[in-house]
């Protein structure tokens, strides 16, 4: 079981609002899921394990302008449920 | 009708493209509203059939022309709503076609409709849609599976030819084996994920569903390639050679527990109807396998909560003000997601968070390269591996929504290809005692989708389903 501050402090860190039945519900949800995961401390021969894993590389593009100016930001701006022109409306951050 | 048929039969001028989708549109409109596969269906379906048809008249002839597929909610077609089937994307239009979008309409396929799917993906019964979940087509009181359970009971129930789905930990196979249809997830990097909305970056692939393997394989083939816009998108060249006797291997002590009794019968049925044919059956050990779904269940919400954390109610989707931005954040993300993604970004958030990064998240990584290693010295001695697709046939609507973890064991069979990114296909095999079907599952090693096709049809014809 995961204490109650915990779960404030998890809600807090991922931004969610939530009502004290769901906390409720995710502090023995959480504790029954962590339960279960546990076993993986009885996994034998981390140190040995060799794998062949495929070596994943940056793909880069040129820093250049390559749409017209403004056809795609309009539409990614317009997405946004608060805008005005070419920003995105939020509220004050400092 | 199947894909391959239904392109003959245009050929031949025996039917068109309107008129197999206004057979699909009269068939959704009895059929969809008990089903709720489909979260729309596009308005200008039969538009887009009437223009591939003139397309074919004036000679054109390209691999889906005038074929109509259904696509899961969580890849973008410009202009089309996308929700992944939350309330968090109301509103939301795509800016942009996802790589497979862009490639299905260069082969000529036209769209019916978004199916539904569990939000964001999470789940395995479509019950955790913010729209209702999605029915079985073999019984309408059992789910469909999930996540991609619209686009399974869709074309199940013969409401499109063809689907897309996207798979993290089982979403394409397991409704695939619930509903009877075809389902492949494809390798890790085979197909791009451009365009499909993330949920958990190292496990998440799209993949096609199909009546048949030929459909399938159709659709794969379309589907995967190099792409930039991807950077796991991997560049294949393999082309493989294919034996007339297949090594299948058997992985005896993970099939030991939890799997229903009629399951387990019926995957010994196929095993002995594959040795009659001539194919060699021998036991295999992958001893890390039975932490696979421990070790999924830290991976998959840790890299989720991490990519959810872009809908916040500022760049796309709902908004709810609060007193300050921080308040705007929590209510639109308290609000808009539902239980079950909540659930996984809490514990996403926890398995991450300073202190049990070691523990939880720093373990799972180097557990999975354990299983990944089992399954590379596995495909040293067999050709393809071999499971039942899910441990039960499609379960009662609301028979395992109080238990998360219930829930999670469905994917047990599942969970170990996205883990080690091979390829896995889930196959009909025959119904159990109430007319349910049964899943069959064959693994290939990295982009040996190939030889998964052979199996597959060698499983297919010796089973005459």
């Amino acid at each position: 079981m995961i204490s109650r501050e915990e779960i404030d402090n998890l809600a807090n860190l991922a931004r969610l609002d939530l009502d004290e039945a769901q906390k409720a519900t995710i502090a023995k949800d959480l504790g029954n899921i962590l339960d279960y995961v546990k076993q993986l401390k009885e996994a034998e021969g981390l140190d040995k394990v060799e794998v062949e894993d495929y070596v994943a590389t940056n793909v880069m593009r040129k820093d250049e302008v390559i749409n017209e100016t403004g056809k795609l930001s309009s539409n990614l701006v317009e997405a946004a449920p608060k805008h005005n022109e070419q920003y995105v409306r939020v509220k004050k951050i400092l | 009708m199947t894909i391959i048929e239904a392109l003959e039969r245009m050929k031949k001028g025996e039917t068109t493209s309107e008129q197999i989708v206004r057979d699909l549109l009269a068939k959704i409109q009895t059929e969809n509203p008990k089903l709720n596969a489909y979260l729309e269906v596009f308005t200008d379906a039969l538009e887009q059939a009437k223009k591939a048809d003139e397309r074919r008249k004036s000679g054109e002839d390209l691999p889906l022309l005038g074929i109509p597929l259904a696509i899961k909610d969580n890849i973008l077609i410009k202009g089309r709503k996308a929700s992944a089937a939350s309330k968090m994307l109301e509103g939301y239009v795509a800016s942009y076609d996802a790589t497979v979008i862009r490639k299905l309409k260069e082969a000529g396929a036209i769209f019916v409709g978004r199916t539904n799917m569990d939000e964001f993906a999470m789940g395995g019964s479509t019950e955790n849609s913010a729209f209702g979940p999605t029915k079985n087509p073999n019984d309408i009181t059992r789910v469909a599976g999930g996540s991609s359970g619209g686009s399974a009971a869709a074309l199940a129930a013969g409401l499109c030819l063809g689907a897309l789905g996207s798979d993290t930990g089982g979403s394409i196979r397991q409704p695939a084996s619930f509903c009877g249809v075809v389902g492949l997830k494809p390798t890790y990097g085979a197909v791009s994920r451009y365009g499909v909305m993330a949920m958990a970056s190292s496990l998440d692939q799209i993949g096609p569903f199909g009546q048949t393997v030929q459909d399938t394989e159709l659709l794969f083939k379309i589907i995967s390639g190099h792409d930039n816009l991807d950077s796991t998108s991997q560049k294949t060249s393999e082309t493989i050679k294919v034996k007339s006797k297949l090594t299948i291997g058997v992985p005896e002590s993970y099939l030991k527990e939890g799997v229903n009794p009629e399951v387990l019968a019926n995957f010994r049925e196929t095993l002995e109807k594959l040795k009659q044919a001539g194919h060699e059956i021998v036991e295999v050990d992958l001893p890390s396998l039975k932490y696979s779904l421990a070790c999924y269940y830290i991976i998959m919400p840790a890299e989720a909560s991490t990519n959810l954390a872009r809908f916040d109610g500022v760049r796309y989707g709902a908004h709810e003000a609060g007193d300050n931005l921080f308040q705007d954040y929590a209510k639109t993300r308290g609000k808009n997601f539902g239980t079950e993604v909540k659930r996984r970004i809490m514990l996403g958030t926890y398995v991450l968070s300073a202190g049990y990064y070691d523990a939880y998240y720093g373990r799972a990584v180097a557990v999975r390269n354990l299983i990944k290693s089992d399954f590379a010295k596995v495909f040293q001695q067999v050709d393809v591996i071999v499971m039942p697709t899910a441990p039960t046939t499609a379960f009662k609507v609301g028979e395992k929504t109080a238990d998360p973890l219930q829930m999670y064991l469905e994917d047990i069979f599942t969970v170990p290809a996205n883990l080690a990114g091979v390829p896995a296909i889930s196959l009909p095999s025959g119904k159990d005692s109430k007319g349910l079907p049964f899943g069959l599952q064959f693994f290939a090693p990295h982009f040996k989708e190939d030889l998964l096709f052979q199996a597959a049809r060698v499983m297919m014809n010796n089973n005459h389903v």
